[in-house]
């Protein structure tokens, strides 16, 4: 409709003294305000007066939340976050180390650094150069910190997950350093990836001057013969894992046995590792040692062997004829052997029989003979008969060597059998228990073959240079364990192993940055910070002890 | 503040700022060990950043309490006001690392949310709303003075209704106490409650029909409560459709003489419809402003609590 009205009318019926009034939506706005301004101001007082959990990013590790109320039982360094805003620079944190290993013993600079030698072969081979690249190390691994690494209030459920960039930042710029200090540019770590599926090949399976010349007391050799390009066991024994997993073992009085993996190859109580193998726990049921003249012998030295033979073939002819036997009072196994004591010496002994005396001697020597340099064993195909005198001697399992030393003049030499193969890395066998063993060890790093035959035993002739099973295996040569492509099957991104896995792949699942001691030292900080101190320092040492992380 | 060319200039340097901060807190996640942080110095730089543009957005309200402060025109202000709170967003959002956090931090993010999600709506209906206000309400008043020109309208129209109805005018309140009186013998005779039609029944008792009682009537019973101020859109009146015929009604039931007088005050129920719409639209254009700002406090108060307890801890 028109609007008929004229300006005056219209004017007319506005009131001039408006603007003294106040305006009713401001007046509502203003109060709104001053009641969100209170409220809030009200709300947050609980949170200043009493818990400060409220002001956290993210919820703390499982392990911190007994006390995640009190923020000041790590937080120490206040201001942390404006140093690293003005300096640039995110190694300021907000808890120091010294909080840290109130707690925790494990720290980036006293005996457990990092770049330490594990082992003491590594102390040896490294020598001079491990003073040189401490030094320059130091310049990298010093403005570490503990919760450099370690981040809280990530939402993280455990802290040792330390994200796999920590790692791999570091190690790309030690690669290059590490480069720069060997005349060929070589060294015996390759640290040039950053993802599990670039993992560089095991150190067993790397065939890298570096290594070699380092690793002096490695588990495996590489035979510079040309014939074979894989490792070759370094264990010093004498083995046939193709014999002793017949399922048709002999066990002797014409009975047969089968035996399995676990039958020797015994786990800790950790689960992670296994037991050494033990003669007398896992062999002696089989493997008697002795000759029926001599009797049994205890798996000993061979000075001891040598003294029990002795003692034992003087008794044993002894009864076998009417010569008379003369006491030895001075003999026994714990004794070196002596010549039979002549009349001159000791007029008060009978004098023994010369021919008695040759006797055991050639008894003697028959004896030592077989047990030290008894050769000729058929490993190819199993034996059906033990009666061989070559299967009691110590050349049955061992290698021995004529070095003319002490009495014996045989020695047997040491077997290196490593009781961790990879010593800079940690694994759980109690973890993987879900696969066979069969499938991981391998002969000579070869990839798990499946068969049609849920048992594989025993490998056919024609396949036995070719075949990766374990059951191919003849000689300790082998080496038995993986290679990483087998562990890239299952640990990694989909992408990285076609999809056949996805199990976690980070480098702390397998590598351990803080050399953990196998005991800990009481820690008195959790003294302190549980029931102020009521629980006793003893009682509690008792319950947190640690046996170590393997 | 209607969003024309000259904001132009603003919104690309808003959105290349915007763009440029999504590299930097890509570049800076990707390489950052443990992930993208607030606490780190990168985080916290884009922290800053977020408050500063807060700050600035929040100054607007002090420099028209302080005239003095004639720092820039008013127009500027606003268009920075729009644009910098903009672009607090995506460095608030890479500040945090794209996720809620703990229980302050989720409050501080919520809060932001509502303040920035309560300006886009007001930006928003500040674009359409004034363009229907000037095209549907031709007889829009000053909206402080809405209950004044509702009233003095009544009034103009109470004075123009008594001067042609003269006796007649408050003849409807005697005359509705009467009826009252009737209201039994109406029912049984024609079945109709009078005193819900509000309009006095012609009945067999009235001896004679006059115009302008009608009109006083019709006046009393119905354009009255719709011109005072407290009408409200429930009332029969508000309907143009309704109103147009009870006046085409009344205006056949009245003689012509008093035809002007109801073209006026046909008039004067448009153009309270009019006041009627507008009190809604502005409602709407300012009724943001009830959130917006007390919701900008709480901001400040938990940022400043934010800031204090994540320098110290």
């Amino acid at each position: 409709m028109a609007d008929r009205r004229r300006l005056k009318t219209i004017a007319s019926r506005y009131d001039l003294d408006v603007l003294r009034h106040r305006d009713p939506l401001r007046l509502m706005r203003f109060r709104l305000s001053a009641l969100f301004l209170i409220g809030t101001v009200l709300a947050c007082v609980p949170w200043l007066l009493g818990d400060h959990r409220a002001f956290e990013s993210r919820c703390v590790s499982n392990a911190h939340k007994s006390f995640e109320q009190n923020c000041s039982q790590c937080h120490d360094q206040s201001g942390a976050p404006l140093r690293r805003m003005i300096t640039f620079n995110n190694s300021w944190t907000s808890t120091s180390d010294k909080k840290c290993q109130s707690c925790h013993r494990e720290s980036n600079k006293n005996d457990n650094d990092h770049f330490l030698p594990k082992t003491k072969d590594e102390e040896f081979a490294w020598g001079n150069r491990h003073a040189i690249l401490e030094a320059q190390l130091e310049t990298l691994i010093s403005p570490l910190k503990c919760a450099g690494c370690h981040e809280e209030h990530r939402g993280h459920s455990e802290l040792t997950q330390v994200s796999d960039a920590q790692c791999s930042n570091c190690h790309l710029q030690v690669d290059h350093l590490l480069k720069s200090k060997e005349p060929n540019g070589q060294h015996r770590f390759e640290l040039k990836f950053s993802d599990f599926s670039q993992h560089t090949q095991l150190g067993i399976w790397r065939k890298s001057e570096a290594l070699n010349r380092d690793r002096a007391d490695s588990p495996v050799n590489w035979p510079n013969d040309g014939k074979i390009d894989h490792p070759v066991d370094a264990s010093k024994i004498l083995f046939n894992h193709r014999r002793h997993l017949d399922p048709n073992l002999p066990a002797g009085n014409g009975k047969t046995t089968s035996l399995d993996c676990v039958d020797c190859h015994q786990a800790e109580p950790n689960g992670a590792y296994f037991r050494p193998i033990n003669y007398q726990q896992h062999c002696y049921q089989c493997h008697k040692l002795g000759f029926p003249s001599t009797g049994e012998l205890p798996h000993a030295d061979p000075e001891i062997v040598q003294g029990i033979v002795l003692d034992n073939l003087v008794k044993n002819l002894k009864n076998k004829g009417d010569r008379p036997v003369q006491s030895d009072e001075i003999g026994g196994p714990t004794k070196p052997p002596i010549d039979p004591p002549s009349r001159d010496l000791d007029p008060k002994l009978q004098p023994i029989d010369a021919a008695f005396q040759d006797d055991i001697r050639a008894e003697f020597q028959k004896v030592k003979s077989q047990l030290f340099e008894a050769t000729g064993f058929d490993n190819v195909e199993p034996r059906n008969h033990v009666k061989s005198p070559f299967e009691k001697s110590c050349t049955k399992c061992h290698f021995t060597r004529q070095d003319n030393k002490g009495s014996v003049g045989w020695s047997v030499i040491p077997t290196k059998i490593p009781s961790q193969w990879m010593a800079h890395s940690q694994f759980r066998h109690d973890r993987h228990f879900s696969v066979d063993c069969r499938k991981c060890h391998t002969r000579n790093g070869g990839l798990h073959e499946p068969s049609e035959r849920e048992d594989y035993y025993p490998v056919l002739k024609e396949q036995q240079k070719s075949s990766t099973s374990i059951y191919a295996s003849i000689s300790a040569q082998d080496v038995l364990m993986p290679r990483i492509e087998l562990c890239q099957q299952c640990h990694g991104h989909g992408s990285s192993n076609g999809g056949r896995g996805s199990v976690s792949d980070k480098c702390v699942d397998c590598h351990d940055y803080h050399h953990t001691h196998a005991k800990a030292d009481f820690r008195p900080g959790i003294n302190e910070m549980l029931n102020n101190g009521q629980i006793g320092a003893a009682e509690l040492k008792k319950t947190l002890s640690i046996k170590g992380s393997r | 503040m209607i969003v024309d060319r000259s904001h132009v200039p603003w919104a690309l340097t808003t959105t290349c700022l915007t763009l440029v901060a999504f590299i930097l807190y890509w570049i800076y996640a990707r390489t950052e060990p443990n992930g993208a942080s607030g606490g780190s110095w990168q985080g916290m730089l884009f922290g800053v950043a977020g408050t500063g543009c807060m700050v600035y957005a929040g100054l607007l309200a002090w420099r028209k309490k302080i005239p003095k402060w004639q720092v820039g025109s008013a127009q500027t202000w606003l268009r920075g006001h729009i644009w910098i709170s903009l672009l607090s967003v995506p460095l608030i959002l890479c500040h945090g690392g794209f996720r809620l956090g703990g229980a302050l931090e989720s409050c501080l993010m919520l809060t932001f949310a509502a303040v920035i999600l309560s300006g886009i709506y007001g930006l928003a209906v500040q674009q359409i709303l004034p363009r229907v206000m000037a095209s549907n309400i031709p007889a829009q008043a000053i909206a402080p003075q809405l209950e004044v020109a509702c009233e003095r309208l009544r009034r103009s129209t109470e004075l123009a209704v008594q001067k042609v109805c003269e006796s007649a005018f408050l003849e409807p309140f005697s005359s509705l106490s009467r009826s009252q009186g009737a209201s039994e013998l109406a029912v049984t005779t024609s079945g109709i409650n009078p005193s819900k039609q509000g309009m006095p029944v012609k009945t067999s008792q009235h001896e004679s029909f006059s115009p302008k009682l009608e009109l006083s009537t019709f006046y009393w019973d119905q354009l009255n409560s719709f011109l005072s101020s407290d009408a409200n859109r429930s009332h029969d009146l508000a309907n143009p459709t309704l109103a147009t015929a009870r006046f085409a009604r009344l205006r056949d039931s009245v003689t012509e003489d008093l035809r002007p007088v109801i073209d006026e005050m046909e008039s004067a129920c448009d153009e309270r419809r009019q006041l009627l719409f507008q009190s809604r639209i502005h409602g709407w254009l300012h009724g943001w402003l009830h959130l917006h700002v007390p919701l900008c406090l709480t901001l400040l108060v938990l940022g400043l609590l934010h800031i204090m307890t994540a320098i110290y801890y």
